[in-house]
């Protein structure tokens, strides 16, 4: 690629771009409400690492970004450690509200509480105990998938539509501020249903993506068999009488949780250091949310 | 260091690489400057502080290839200027290659740029484009693929 390069090399910022540049001043600093800045310094306090957000092209059944060379997994079980303790449960969703004690929530024993910041039982979160396999050496097929049709209007995701799909204060819960550099896209179908969603964002050397989609679970654009050709060896738990299914990528660092709750089909991929809890984080708002997504407008 | 000396520092060091590759990944020079330009009002706005020169240049690349999808993702675009006429090439194989690259689809062509061009590797790409690795190793087969069918097998890949 020489000639490339060379090419390249001759594209330079004009003088009028550079002024422009030099020019520019730091936006004004938005005042942020006492409240929302306590929820802030709270969700720092817990330290969720948040990953990138993955803005995967494509919203064609052919387009790419969907299908990938992921790993298979493996049938080793890693499980996710937690102190025990009495917490109250996370924010409640849209017009759901939070359990009065931990009793009303999964009996199932399938959590674990997260107390990371403060002593005070308040930093202190119950989350889904999912179980990651990891994957190595299995036969692997790749498939192209949509999220929404051809003839969906698509349009940027904000933070607004979060709160409105998962609840008031699931950013902070989730750790996604404004730091977090959020980025994604929702299309509607010519019904004005919502039909599907790609949300990820990027927070330092994290990366997470989400996909959503109404009314079936997420495809996955691998498809993984055991050594005897079975297929999905994954690894299953359950929050709240909801099926996750998830394995590790070896070798990337990336881990993925899989499941279908309230009508809506989720699939949450995450690299980094965290990748168990925030998993179990956006898990637990997804589960919660109760298939509000479905009733996101345009 | 006062913001505006920072300020003067990553746009001399940075902004001809972001508009290389606003350019390669657009097409069009006057959106990749405005690119080149929102990636500069988010740093102001963000002010991040990296680790290394590295992380660094992969930040902005990352906030450009964003501020590009962007645009990409606006109602169908037409260039209001071709790359090439703002840019001229030297030479007619130079024009070619360039106007090989600048033909396959966005995303291919901010893959083979950021490859083959800022030497980023594909895990690199994956976190700049917010893909994963095996997508980016995707379009780099497939870009490599039709630049060789276009080029008639006279590229240097």
């Amino acid at each position: 690629m020489k000639r490339y390069a060379e090419y390249m090399d001759s594209v330079e910022v004009s003088q009028e771009l550079e002024a422009r540049l030099l020019a520019l001043k730091a936006p004004k600093a938005r005042r942020i409400p006492v409240y929302r800045a306590a929820r802030i310094a709270a969700a720092l306090a817990v330290a969720v690492g948040i990953g990138a957000w993955a803005a995967g092209p494509g919203n064609d059944a052919t387009g790419d970004g969907y299908a990938s060379d992921a790993p298979g997994y493996l049938q080793d079980n890693v499980e996710p450690e937690g102190p025990q303790g009495n917490a109250p449960d996370m924010p409640a969703g849209p017009d759901k509200p939070a359990p009065e004690t931990p009793e009303d929530l999964d009996d199932s024993g399938n959590w674990i509480y997260v107390n990371r910041g403060e002593t005070e039982p308040s930093e202190a979160f119950r989350v889904p105990k999912i179980r990651f396999t990891n994957a190595d050496d299995m036969p692997q097929v790749s498939a192209d998938y949509a999220l929404w049709s051809s003839d969906a209007e698509v349009r940027d995701v904000g933070p607004e539509d979060l709160e409105a799909i998962f609840g008031a204060g699931c950013l902070d819960y989730l750790g996604w501020s404004d730091e977090a550099e959020l980025y994604g896209w929702v299309g509607f179908e010519p019904d004005g249903r919502a039909s599907g969603a790609m949300l990820s964002a990027t927070a330092g050397e994290n990366y997470i993506s989400v996909e959503i989609l109404s009314g079936s679970e997420v495809p996955d654009c691998v498809v993984f068999a055991d050594e005897n050709g079975n297929p999905y060896g994954y690894s299953w738990s359950t929050w709240q009488g909801v099926e996750l299914r998830a394995f590790q990528w070896p070798g990337s660092g990336y881990a993925q949780v899989s499941f279908f709750a309230g009508g809506v089909g989720y699939k949450i991929v995450v690299n980094g250091n965290d990748f168990g809890e925030l998993c179990a984080r956006f898990v637990s708002v997804a589960v919660k949310s109760d298939g509000a997504f479905a009733e996101l407008t345009e | 260091m006062s913001q505006s000396n920072r300020l003067e520092d990553m746009v001399r060091e940075h902004s001809d690489a972001l508009l290389r590759a606003a350019a390669a990944i657009l097409g069009d020079p006057r959106e990749a400057e405005d690119a080149v330009q929102d990636t500069f009002v988010k740093y102001l706005e963000k002010q991040p502080v990296f680790p290394d020169a590295r992380s660094e240049r992969a930040w902005l690349m990352r906030v450009t290839a964003n501020a590009c999808k962007s645009r990409l993702r606006a109602a169908r675009r037409h260039p209001q200027e071709e790359l090439l006429d703002v840019y001229p090439a030297p030479s007619d194989d130079h024009r070619d290659v360039a106007e090989a690259v600048l033909e396959l689809p966005a995303n291919q062509r901010a893959a083979v740029h950021l490859f083959y061009y800022e030497g980023f590797s594909t895990q690199e790409i994956a976190r700049i484009m917010n893909c994963r690795p095996g997508t980016v190793r995707s379009y780099l087969s497939r870009a490599r693929d039709e630049l060789r069918r276009k080029l008639k097998g006279d590229v240097d890949l």
